[in-house]
């Protein structure tokens, strides 16, 4: 499935929530770094919990979570920016997102709010050769006088098929 | 016969009223189906259109309209013949029911306004015969494949062997029976041109054009659950007497089975007649006769009499198969067109009191009526008790109400045990919790039980069919074969059961056609000319093994090579490879060793579809050969049970399931039993065995409590024959284990079959024991990656 034709789909799927979730984010902060991800992908904020190792994964995936008997992976955003894991403490948190209809957990240090952002205020994001994970990034946001980096959610969960995605954008 | 307007009372005009608009209707929505035709064998076009014109058919027959009762019969018989062989409709074709369409509308306006057909008698001839036209031509582009002429019958004896079909069928049969006593050959012939004699007598006899609809208004008399009763009867009754049938042509002095096949025959002819399929009983009427003769002993069993029996009992299979479509149809019908099926309902109720409306000239309308009618009392009589007996056995339910069903066992498993096992109730003494607390593990253990066993089924009905299938091929093969079948008694989830159908056909057609020898050879070989070929199925762990074994040439090792390296599939040097890898080679796509290619195997496609069937199950396909002595393939299919009986071991801080059924037993090792090797490989030494020990904590990347031995346990697993010992810190206890997928993002994981959430609603990951001890052996594979 393509990156369009699935957010067409959710979309849908979403119906009369898409004027309500449209241009809102969810914030969140990783090493002191503002992040933001698209409402409509976020299915609920829950606490760090117990998470289950799976032996043999890829590195970035921290093991799965057992929420009310649904079994859920969970990846360690800060893995995936390559940047040192940390102690979870109770600011900690996973957001449950549900992207190619499967729920996936994303482990970040803090969730910050969900906040308006306008595609006036939205730029592309500067060209860069600098560090590998600028590649999650779709846009640069701009609330106010600070600076919020939009998140591909695609690309965060799915590195190894970035390729297929731009081709079809 | 002839109806006269001032003879209908208002209420049969307003009948008639609806009856041709509901025809306009049905001909408007469907018309548009035939285009689809023209370019795709779709057989639900055909079925709606088949329908259209059977609908009307019996509409027709009731309001005695005869001559769209007699086009649309002829033109269900072309849908018929479309219909049993999907291919794309040549253009001629199309337009012929375009035609009748545009026909019938003709007609159906005839009867708005004159209220009756008959003005268009003449012109109806000619449709007819254009359709018989076009019947012949669909047929002649089809003579290859579906004969049903009579004239076709003897060329087929002069070329037997030689025709380019997949599937073996009856007009084979018929084929190779030539030495038949005249007279049964004769009425077989009969029974086979039934459909197109039916279509002459209706062309020249209105009688019995009018009778023949009578009992399709009969059919919807008849309630889906009766119709569903009936066919699943009916399966059964073919099954057995097919089973018998094989049986006696090995056996025929066993009378017993004589008896049994004839109770089964008779049945079906009291069943059939009773709903009203008037084709089935004729043909269980002749059986009939021929299993009386037998039983009398006036006939003996000889191979071409069971072939004619086999053969009609795949007619009566075949017409069930209509039949059954014919249903599934209606039920889709029924639900898009609710309104109308209300409005058709009263005007059956009313036939009865239309037969006895006073109108002096029907008297002889009336009289047939009803003759028919008590005749059908009585049948009616007759039937019950039969019907009863069915009625026990068996209801249908939706596969989809049962995966729910297990879904909701299973979470039920998952609660009852993080209710029983909560953490809350540690060190507490509640005697009374603790007892309704066993009542309830009893309980929901018995519904999982249950729930499991909706699914599973007896191999014997497959294996039954694999019979005939072996008689079918071996005949045609000119080889000599006995089929051993055992174990068919062993139960397997239906959907399973349906996935290995083709690979066993695949199997066996190899195992008879590349395996067994022909006669000749075979004694000159110094082995029996009678080949034996054996099926199997058993249990093995939470497997089941199914086996076929044939005596014959076995794998050629070197022709295989040979023609894997002509095809390009082997690459390299194969002397490195062992006997094992040399066999999966023929699984490889495109990949064939038949000298010739056979109508029956050779193309190189059907061990490749084993092969995909089979890992699709999660299951392995394993092949043993030796050259000039046989060959054995071995299916290992999982029980892909949702639910498992697991025990759960603890390293460090994680939990581990294994499947209780490959544990064969655990020990705290001594020390002098244990042997490290140069390269770092730990054995134990248990009685006689040396074992290879695996630690679950290098393996996964764990801490564990301790690194010695000693201190923790051993645990002696076993796959396929091979044992190996894991080392954990401790055994924690035996659960039912709801099997829960890893996540789709996760992907496969080495080592690891699922997840299950334990008591205290944590998970615990099942081992796969097999990948396991594969890894065991080959401990360059293991990727430690640290997660």
């Amino acid at each position: 499935m393509t990156y369009n034709q699935e957010a067409v789909d959710l979309d849908e799927i979403l119906g009369e929530d898409e004027d309500t979730q449209k241009d809102k984010y969810l914030t969140f902060r990783i090493a002191d770094e503002d992040y933001a991800i698209e409402i409509k992908y976020v299915i609920e904020i829950i606490g760090i919990q117990k998470i289950t190792r799976v032996p043999n994964i890829k590195e970035y995936i921290k093991g799965i979570i057992n929420l009310r008997g649904i079994i859920i992976p969970v990846v360690e955003v800060r893995r995936r920016f390559n940047l040192q894991d940390i102690e979870y403490d109770d600011r900690t948190c996973i957001i449950v997102v549900k992207v190619n209809n499967i729920s996936i957990g994303l482990i970040v240090d803090e969730v910050a709010e969900v906040m308006d952002i306008q595609e006036s205020d939205r730029a592309p994001s500067p060209p860069t050769n600098k560090g590998s994970h600028s590649k999650f990034i779709q846009s640069i946001g701009k609330v106010g006088d600070q600076v919020k980096i939009l998140l591909d959610i695609y690309k965060l969960l799915y590195e190894e098929n970035v390729n297929i995605f731009e081709l079809n954008e | 016969m002839s109806s006269n307007i001032n003879n209908i009372d208002s209420e049969i005009q307003d009948m008639l009223g609806s009856f041709v608009s509901e025809a306009f209707d049905s001909l408007d929505t469907n018309e548009p189906l035939v285009e689809n035709l023209r370019n795709e064998t779709n057989s639900e076009s055909v079925n709606a259109i088949f329908r259209v014109f059977h609908t009307l058919k019996g509409l027709s027959g009731f309001f005695d309209m005869q001559v769209i009762n007699k086009v649309t019969h002829q033109a269900e018989t072309l849908l018929d013949i479309i219909r049993k062989k999907s291919q794309v409709q040549s253009e001629s074709t199309i337009t012929v029911i375009y035609q009748t369409f545009d026909f019938l509308r003709d007609l159906l306006q005839r009867v708005n306004t004159e209220f009756t057909d008959q003005s268009g008698r003449e012109e109806a001839e000619d449709m007819m015969l254009i359709i018989l036209d076009a019947i012949e031509k669909v047929k002649e582009e089809q003579s290859g494949k579906a004969p049903t002429k009579v004239a076709e019958t003897p060329k087929k004896e002069s070329k037997p062997l030689a025709k380019p079909k997949e599937e073996i069928a009856e007009p084979d049969l018929t084929a190779n029976i030539p030495d038949l006593t005249s007279e049964n050959n004769e009425e077989i012939i009969i029974l086979e041109q039934k459909a197109e004699e039916e279509m002459e007598i209706l062309l020249t006899n209105p009688e019995l054009a009018s009778e023949t609809s009578e009992e399709y208004a009969m059919e919807s008399l008849i309630s889906d659950d009766m119709l569903d009763q009936f066919l699943n009867g009916a399966q059964e009754l073919l099954d057995t007497s097919e089973k018998n049938l094989l049986i006696l042509e090995k056996e025929p002095e066993r009378d017993n089975l004589v008896r049994e096949t004839f109770g089964a025959v008779h049945s079906l002819k009291g069943n059939a007649g009773f709903m009203g399929f008037s084709e089935i009983e004729e043909i269980s009427i002749e059986m009939e006769t021929i299993l009386d003769s037998i039983r009398n002993k006036q006939l003996d069993i000889e191979q071409n009499v069971v072939t004619i029996l086999l053969s009609n009992i795949e007619t009566i299979r075949n017409r069930l198969d209509v039949i059954t479509n014919r249903t599934n149809k209606k039920e889709i019908t029924e639900h898009k067109e609710k309104p109308k099926q209300k409005e058709e309902k009263p005007k059956v109720e009313e036939k009865p009191q239309l037969a006895s409306a006073p109108v002096p000239e029907e008297k002889t309308v009336i009289r047939e009526v009803k003759e028919k009618t008590d005749d059908d009392e009585a049948k009616q009589a007759k039937a019950p008790a039969q019907m009863q007996t069915m009625q026990r056995k068996d209801i249908r339910v939706e596969t989809l109400k049962i995966d729910k069903l297990f879904d909701l066992v299973g979470e039920l498993i998952t609660i009852e045990s993080m209710v029983t096992h909560s953490p809350d109730l540690v060190g507490l003494d509640l005697q009374n919790f603790n007892k309704s607390a066993n009542m309830l593990n009893k309980i929901t253990r018995e519904l999982q039980e249950i729930s499991m066993s909706i699914r599973m089924m007896p191999l014997e009905g497959h294996f039954n069919k694999m019979k005939r299938l072996v008689r079918d091929v071996s005949l045609k093969m000119n080889k000599k074969v006995n089929l051993v079948v055992s174990g068919q008694e062993t139960e397997m989830d239906k959907n399973v059961i349906d996935e290995i159908a083709d690979p066993l056909v695949h199997i066996l057609r190899n195992a008879i056609d590349h395996g067994v020898e022909a006669p000749e050879v075979r004694i000159a070989k110094g082995k029996n000319e009678i080949g034996n070929v054996s099926l199997s199925a058993r249990y093995e762990g939470n497997e089941i093994l199914i086996i076929v074994e044939d005596d014959g040439a076995g794998i050629p090792r070197d022709v295989i090579l040979r023609k894997a390296q002509e095809r390009g599939i082997l690459k390299g040097s194969p002397d490195s490879l062992s006997n094992k890898e040399v066999f999966a080679l023929i699984f490889e796509p495109g990949f064939s060793t038949a000298q010739t290619v056979t109508d029956i195997s050779g193309r190189g496609v059907g061990m490749d579809v084993v092969k995909k069937n089979i890992e699709k199950l999660r299951g392995s396909v394993d092949i043993s050969s030796i050259e000039g002595k046989g060959s054995k393939f071995t299916l290992r299919i999982p029980l892909t049970l949702a639910i498992m009986e697991a025990m759960l071991i603890r390293v460090g801080d994680s939990k581990f399931a294994l499947p209780i059924l490959s544990i064969r037993e655990s020990f705290r090792p001594n020390p002098n039993s244990i042997t490290v090797t140069m390269d770092g490989l730990e054995v134990v030494k248990v009685r006689q065995e040396i074992l290879p020990i695996m630690r679950l904590h290098d393996l996964f990347s764990l801490e564990s409590d301790s690194e010695k031995l000693e201190e923790g346990i051993l645990i002696i697993i076993e796959a396929r024959e091979r044992k190996v010992c894991l080392f954990a810190d401790e055994i924690v206890g035996q659960q039912q284990a709801v099997i829960k997928g890893l996540s789709d993002y996760i992907g496969k994981v080495p080592g690891v079959t699922g997840c299950m959430i334990l008591g205290d609603g944590s998970i615990g990951l099942i081992l796969d024991i097999e990948s396991l001890i594969d890894m065991a052996q080959k401990p360059t594979l293991i990727t430690t990656q640290v997660s």
